[in-house]
């Protein structure tokens, strides 16, 4: 497995550009342990419709969770996947609504039924473990892992988080919208996971309309406990971040994320450091009054969609044209 | 190319590691055990800051209450880094009001005053005596201890010092939370300098190495074990 992976930007026209960079911290270095975080970025087409998908995971590390990189790499692997398969088959009917549904149809559930999916046929594989048979909840606790994601398409956000990490967006104004609260109830370094056995309550969700467009940060927490404050710093970042890209574009942003978070981790937390940046223009489509994403046709079930292939960590090349079919295209 | 886009803005900080010493300097700790406090303390700066050499991404912040009649900060209660950290000498002098320690002590660990993503606190208690404070008052505190987020998480231990009739063993390990640990006794002036080097430098090596868990019923604070036997010497006791 990669210790460190960027993601070239890519073009999610006419919505923007998406990039990210995952990096080892430097006391994971130090100590051999492997890097616990992992993010994928897929793009892709839908009616002309853009659709982007960003997610980053951060392992918990520690004895409890030794294989949490394993289920970081499968957690962004199944946010992408389930997207892709709730995309209508090709020739089918109906249009496409991925977050739409209640319960366990949930888009956010979804997510957590197929990676927990993935972790039982990876632990079938590493370790003989026959699927439903023993490990249970902790064999899961063993792939421990948060969650983000963001889904995008060409007028309306939505973002999910299950335990720590930061989502925010910088408006061109320069202000900064945290879609996603942070959850007060959590203190120290104690997480909501996507292993714990009540994670389908755990998961905070919110959609936005692009509108103005802006930057969307998304990052694991190794980044914001790098700043003096997490909270009012890391939003001094945030800010400063988009005046970059907006300077210098962000092709060369994105360049630059490597030897950024290698210093962040380096005079600060010392943690494995994930960035996934979207620059989103303006909404080229008039605001309606409620979301659009999940507002027609109808969800594809859990597991039974086309994978992407080897989208995981490598954002958007592995997963372009392997989607379901015709009607998506290379946005890249 | 990329390296001449200046890094963005945005104070970047070392994870702080918030540590206070609770010590009693009442009357009876006078003599050989204010000597070997002073000592103790001093003596255990270089090692923790050696033991945290291992976590450079991590910085302690240094506070001491002292208590006799009242509870004081004695150094604070702004916090020094533990390269600047100066331990003053105790004179030992009055009661032992323990319960407006444990209450100063409270007052620093709210959320308002410590980061809610930060490192647990350490919390080192040494007294030698009971607590002199009204009745009920010494549980009372423990209790908004307890209530108290922070006080909650952190690490806390506590050092009693003399012969076992002399403290209120019950009440010291109220404050502590170490289940395995339970309440460092230290007979003699080589065990308290033992004790106070081997808390001091465990309970920061235990919270520098707290890393992200997942949120279970049974998530607690940071568990140390037990320290080794103490070696015993010729050593006279208090």
């Amino acid at each position: 497995m990669e210790e460190t992976r960027e993601t070239v930007p890519v073009s999610i026209p006419p919505a923007g550009w998406a990039c990210g960079c995952t990096r080892r911290g430097t006391s994971h270095v130090r100590d051999g342990r492997p890097c616990q975080d992992a993010h994928a970025i897929w793009s892709s087409s839908f009616m002309g419709e853009p659709i982007l998908v960003v997610a980053v995971a951060d392992g918990h590390g520690g004895g409890k969770h030794d294989l949490s990189h394993c289920g970081a790499a499968l957690a962004v692997h199944a946010a992408v996947s389930e997207v892709i398969a709730s995309l209508p088959v090709p020739g089918g009917e109906g249009a496409w609504r991925p977050v739409s549904g209640s319960g366990d149809e949930e888009l956010q559930n979804r997510v957590t039924a197929r990676w927990k999916g993935c972790v039982t046929a990876d632990a079938g594989q590493r370790m003989g473990l026959s699927p439903g048979g023993e490990g249970g909840q902790d064999l899961f606790s063993r792939y421990g892992t948060t969650l983000l994601i963001a889904l995008i398409d060409g007028s309306e956000c939505w973002v999910g988080q299950i335990g720590d990490g930061d989502i925010l967006l910088v408006r061109p104004d320069g202000s900064i919208e945290a879609p996603v609260p942070k959850d007060e109830t959590l203190l120290g370094t104690v997480t909501y996971s996507l292993s714990s056995r009540d994670s389908p309550g755990l998961w905070r969700t919110a959609r936005f309309p692009l509108g103005s467009g802006g930057l969307l940060l998304m990052a694991t927490d190794g980044l914001s406990d790098s700043f003096e404050n997490p909270e009012t710093e890391f939003q001094v970042f945030a800010r400063s971040l988009f005046e970059r890209v907006a300077g210098y574009g962000i092709e060369r942003v994105g360049s630059a994320l490597p030897g950024w978070l290698d210093a962040y981790s380096l005079n600060g937390s010392g943690d494995d450091m994930t960035l996934a940046l979207v620059s989103l223009n303006p909404s080229q489509r008039a605001e309606g009054p409620g979301p659009q994403v999940s507002e027609a046709g109808a969800a594809a079930g859990n597991g039974t969609g086309p994978e992407p292939g080897g989208g995981i960590g490598s954002g958007a090349g592995g997963g372009l044209g392997s989607g379901p079919g015709g009607e998506k295209t290379d946005a890249s | 190319m990329a390296n001449d886009i200046p890094a963005p803005d945005g104070k970047v900080a070392r994870r702080v590691l918030h540590f206070f010493w609770l010590t009693d300097y009442s009357a009876s700790m006078g003599g050989k055990k204010i000597a070997t406090l002073n000592q103790a303390i001093r003596e255990s700066l270089p090692l923790i800051q050696k033991a945290v050499a291992a976590h450079p991404q991590v910085q302690v912040m240094m506070r001491a209450i002292k208590f006799s009649d009242e509870a004081t900060w004695h150094v604070g209660p702004a916090p020094a880094s533990i390269e600047q950290f100066f331990w003053p000498e105790l004179q030992a002098d009055g009661l032992t009001a323990t319960a407006k320690a444990v209450r100063l002590l409270t007052s620093e660990l709210s959320i308002e005053k410590m980061p809610r993503r930060g490192l647990p606190p350490v919390c080192i208690l040494v007294s030698d005596g009971y607590c002199t404070d009204a009745e009920g008052e010494y549980d009372k505190a423990i209790a908004e201890l307890n209530h108290t987020p922070w006080g909650m998480k952190a690490i806390r231990l506590a050092i009693a010092i003399g012969d076992e009739s002399d403290y209120n063993e019950p009440e010291l390990l109220k404050f502590s939370n170490q289940e395995k640990v339970g309440v460092l006794k230290a007979h003699s002036p080589e065990e308290l300098l033992n004790f106070i080097k081997w808390a001091s430098t465990e309970a920061t090596l235990g919270s520098s190495r707290s890393k992200s868990r997942e949120l279970t019923s049974e998530t607690g604070n940071v568990v140390l074990s037990p320290p080794p036997p103490t070696i015993t010497s010729s050593t006279e006791p208090f």
